[in-house]
């Protein structure tokens, strides 16, 4: 029903395609991996009477059905349709993806802090710098935010609610 | 028939003014707490037992039990509000309730949470006060086979969870699998996929999960729209309140996921997840517009949270009637319990009634009081989508590390977290659904643990799976859920035809 | 049996509540959390340097539970004695590694302490090859702090009234016996294999996630046995559905006064406790060690102590920071050989 009412493809069919076969190869390699760390688990010389590996062995098998259901679904879309596979996608830009590592490499180094520096100071900066980024043009409400909410949760959650957060450097 | 009395009494033990400052104290702590992502009930109620140590035992454990329904009802807050479930139980809830909460209807999707809880959490009190000594037995009967065939059961369920794409679906749920597999073999003893990390020996968490593929995508592609000019603010339509259409389509799911949820909470293990589950396949099986869940269907959150929360009533019988805990946040319960001294158990019913009953009552106290601490907040609450994208979604991150941190103090959790962050972006990208693989990841691990147990006791002799009649029922149950998307068109074609010629 | 019934579990909780909240620190605890007692002035100014500001008693296991009752005792004791507030951080999982390998690496002064247990000292450094620490060598461990003895726990349909019995049943069923255990390499699978080496008797384990479903299932007979502390057995015990027959420990268990111990039974050799003490990193000040050695010798002495660890079935028992270590050592010394003996090594 969905790939037979699917609209012919648009400009590039061979490049709208290219996140479909990624993700096929995707799965492959991660079934493939995850077998083979599987069969190399070594044998416990004591164990129940099925042992560690047949279930991850079933789930790879799972995987492998996946890759196979995307290769159907690619296959009989060769014509140029658009495969089941790539409804509801959204396409990827070069300026998003370097957006989202850019926010991960920065959160990251966050959370690297988060504990040495202490919950505040690694906070307060996390913040600032996201929403300099995100809220531009706003600094003073941007500041106030960040320290706001970052010393609202501190007392909230240490003080009143005795969950221990990392206190760092600072001395309170 | 003395239920009444006794319940009656304890009504009076829990409406004195101490244990009733008690409950209320409990519920807004618990919403308070249950509101950072990834924070259920069950972690809620670890983090704020220290906090009544010193309290009166009676009192104590009310207030426990008020966390524990604040902590709930906390974690719908965030699964509408920024499509971060609190646990698996409210994983449901984010399908349609966050997806009501972009198309301006947060309001109702928050008031119809708080509704179905409230009525669903009164109707499992009366059951429990009627049924809890009756059912007492059943927790019993639940032994690793017959674990296996209803965790087989559940994933049924899930997997009917697909989408548009099975390959997709299904992708997503053996991931799930596949991730329950790491840390160390409950029966060998023997650590699978580790890479010798002592951080993953335990396995990786749910809270980590659920806050990478749910929050921190989220904030993602919540910036990528910003970025994009994309991210229109959310106009909020209509009235905070319910439309009487919202009312008349959440009455029937509310009923039916009150009876899902507290006949499956009585049973041990994942009862409240299955529960959710469960009652959402239910709801829309029997729903003309099939396609539309996952869109904002108010029936998709009306049904899950009456199930989510009558299912802590289920749960409250084998944790009052045997000792035994029905799901982890009972087992947190119950540690409380044991450590004031109190053995739950058909004794504590005759030696403590005041204490049993007092519970009971206060539980529906619980109810209310969320009930009248939340519906004015929900107004506070929607206004939290007000706030500009690029401050509210930085404080998104913030907070998941909070919540995260505060449960095991890990570090490593948080990176694992923002890895799971980057896979759910890409899922998003990729239309690949994301609640499959928590619920099989939650659901997993305890289905291949308790086949292998099974087979243990039963000297590797696979009948035992056919042998008790609870085991052969689950398993016709998860055969005709599994062939209902493939004899139902059939049946459709059968009864076409005729009318057609 | 009938002594062993609620008032006697009971009677914890009262007397700490009473005081508890008769105490300014009590109160602040209940209305405001336990870190705001930091800003109550400390009670003894006078002390000498060491706990200069709040201390840290990690611990390995989750909220609730045994090991963090422990754990509270601890802390809300040497609030009082200390004069700084002790916080009691709970960094679970994976046999106390992390927790322990936080501790072996924190500033050796005294303000980072671990509740070190039979699980994270006594199995641990003999279960894992490879440790991120050393036991001995990266620890200054302290003092013991209770003891919580292991019971024997069958299904209570199963006519054995005493070991020898359970024996003869177990030999004459084909296939032998199922004993559960919460979980691989944990104490009651480590005593289970310890009993099959001692007495012959043909059983296989089955491991659980924790001891609440290992005993649910041995309540409704799908497993027969299980060797573990009270604290797990209790509710089924007290609720008739579980039969103690034996007890771990060189003495009769207080809760349990007509129940013959391994050795009255002819089996010496099975014994196995739940004990915790504590320690801190390496190179504590000798002074240091003394101090806290002192408040917990003092602490265990208490009688409010003693009856709140007698309510879930152990004892507080001191042993100073040498005779700990010993203890320790003979610990690790009986499970590497029963390790070694029934090949129960995960990894």
């Amino acid at each position: 029903m969905n790939a037979s009412s699917a609209k012919p493809a648009a400009p590039a069919p061979a490049l709208r395609r290219l996140p479909a076969v990624l993700l096929l190869v995707a799965t492959l390699a991660t079934a493939a991996a995850y077998l083979r760390a599987t069969l190399e688990l070594p044998y416990p010389e004591l164990a129940d009477p099925l042992g560690p590996k047949i279930f991850p062995i079933l789930v790879s098998g799972g995987l492998f059905l996946c890759a196979l259901l995307m290769v159907v679904d690619l296959w009989r879309t060769r014509d140029g349709r658009v495969p089941v596979l790539l409804e509801g996608n959204q396409p990827f830009d070069l300026r998003s993806t370097l957006m989202v590592a850019g926010i991960t490499a920065w959160t990251a180094l966050y959370f690297f802090v988060f504990e040495r520096a202490g919950f505040v100071l690694s906070t307060a900066v996390f913040l600032a710098g996201l929403m300099s980024v995100f809220n531009a043009g706003h600094r003073v409400a941007n500041l106030c935010t960040a320290a706001g909410f970052t010393i609202g949760a501190w007392v909230l959650f240490t003080r009143v609610l005795s969950v221990r957060l990392p206190q760092g450097i600072l001395p309170f | 028939m003395d239920a009444f009395d006794h319940l009656l009494h304890g009504f009076s033990v829990a409406a004195q003014p101490l244990n009733l400052a008690y409950v209320f104290l409990g519920c807004l702590l618990g919403t308070v707490i249950g509101v950072l992502p990834g924070i259920g009930p069950a972690a809620a109620i670890a983090l704020l037992l220290p906090i009544t140590y010193g309290i009166e035992p009676t009192s104590s454990l009310i207030m426990l039990c008020g966390i524990y329904y604040g902590a709930m009802y906390g974690g719908s807050t965030t699964s509408i509000l920024i499509n971060t479930p609190g646990e698996s139980s409210s994983v449901m809830t984010a399908l349609d309730g966050y997806a009501m909460a972009r198309s301006g209807r947060a309001g109702a999707a928050l008031a119809i949470s708080a509704i179905a809880s409230f009525v669903a959490g009164t109707i499992s009190v009366v059951l429990l006060s009627l049924l809890a000594v009756p059912l007492a037995g059943f927790a019993l009967k639940f032994g690793p086979a017959e674990y296996f065939t209803l965790m087989l059961f559940a994933m049924t369920s899930v997997a009917a969870l697909t989408g548009p794409s099975l390959a997709k679906g299904l992708l997503s749920m053996f991931l799930g699998l596949m991730f329950a597999t790491i840390g160390i073999d409950l029966q060998s003893g023997q650590q699978r996929f580790t890479f010798d990390l002592p951080e993953l020996q335990d396995g990786i968490g749910f809270i980590v999960v659920v806050v990478g593929l749910f929050a921190i995508a989220e904030v993602f592609s919540g910036l990528e729209d910003l970025l994009k000019g994309r991210s229109e603010i959310i106009r909020m339509s209509g009235s905070l309140w319910l439309t009487r259409e919202e009312w008349r389509r959440s009455v029937m799911p509310i009923l039916r996921g009150t009876g899902i949820g507290f006949f499956k909470g009585v049973l041990p293990g994942a009862g409240a997840t299955i529960a959710t589950i469960l009652s959402y396949s239910v709801e829309r099986m029997l729903s003309r517009e099939k396609a539309k869940f996952g869109t904002g269907m108010i029936e998709g959150v009306a049904g899950p949270e009456a199930a989510n929360n009558a299912s802590t009533g289920g749960a409250m019988v084998p944790l009052l009637t045997l000792g035994v805990p029905g799901s982890g946040s009972t087992a947190v319960l119950l540690a409380a319990f044991i450590m004031y001294g109190l053995q739950p158990g058909p004794l504590l019913f005759e030696k403590r009634p005041d204490l049993v009953w007092g519970l009971i009552a206060s539980m529906y106290i619980g109810n209310l009081v969320l009930l009248v601490l939340n519906l004015p907040l929900v107004g506070v609450f929607v206004r939290l989508l007000y706030i500009p994208i690029g401050l509210l979604l930085p404080m998104v991150v913030s907070i998941s590390a909070i919540g995260i941190f505060a449960v095991n103090g890990n570090i490593f959790e948080l990176y694992l977290a923002l890895g799971f962050g980057v896979i759910g972006y890409v899922f998003r990208k990729l239309a690949v659904p994301v609640a499959p693989l928590v619920l099989s990841l939650v659901l997993g691990g305890m289905m291949e643990q308790s086949f292998r147990q099974a087979m243990t006791i039963s000297g590797a002799d696979p009948g035992v799976f056919v042998r008790s009649p609870i085991c052969i029922s689950l398993l016709a149950a998860s055969v005709l859920a599994l062939s209902i998307p493939f004899v139902a068109p059939l049946l459709r074609r059968l009864v076409a035809q005729p009318a057609a010629a | 049996m009938e002594r062993i019934d609620a008032s006697q579990l009971q009677c914890s909780p009262p007397p700490r509540a009473r005081r508890a909240v008769s105490s300014t620190f009590g109160a602040t605890l209940v209305a405001t959390g336990t870190v705001l007692a930091a800003a109550l002035p400390a009670p003894a100014a006078a002390q000498p340097a060491f706990p200069d500001r709040p201390l840290r008693l990690i611990v390995h296991v989750p909220p609730g539970g045994a090991l963090d009752f422990t754990a509270r005792v601890v802390g809300s004791k040497f609030t009082e004695t200390l004069g700084q507030p002790v916080l009691v951080e709970n960094r679970a999982g994976a046999g106390g590694i992390a927790a322990s390998e936080l501790v072996s690496k924190a500033l050796p002064d005294g303000h980072t302490l671990l509740l070190s247990t039979s699980t994270s000292h006594g199995v641990a450094p003999v279960l894992y090859r490879k440790l991120p620490y050393d036991a001995f060598r990266d620890f200054t461990h302290v003092s013991l702090v209770a003891v919580l003895p292991a019971l024997m726990a069958i299904n209570a349909d199963l006519p054995a009234k005493t070991v020898k019995e359970f024996i003869a049943l177990a030999k004459a069923k084909p296939g032998g016996f199922l004993f559960a255990s919460a979980g691989n390499g944990s104490g009651p699978q480590l005593m289970g294999e310890q009993f099959k080496l001692a007495t012959g008797v043909p059983m296989t384990h089955v491991p659980y996630k924790g001891a609440a479903a290992a005993v649910t299932d041995i309540a409704s007979g799908q497993v027969q046995v299980m060797f573990d502390s009270l604290p797990s057995l209790i509710s089924q015990v007290k609720a008739g559905r579980l039969r103690v027959i034996a007890a771990l420990s060189e003495k009769r268990a207080a809760l349990f006064p007509d129940v013959q111990t391994m050795a009255e039974a002819g089996y010496p050799s099975v014994e196995g406790a739940i004990w915790t003490g504590l320690s801190g990193p390496a190179g504590l000040p000798a002074s240091v060690v003394d101090r806290l050695a002192k408040e917990s010798a003092r602490m265990v002495a208490m009688p409010d102590v003693q009856e709140r660890f007698a309510g879930v079935g152990g004892t507080a028992t001191f042993l100073g920071p040498a005779a700990y270590v010993d203890f320790i050592r003979r610990e690790n010394r009986k499970w590497a050989e029963v390790i070694k003996a029934s090949g129960a090594v995960p990894d």
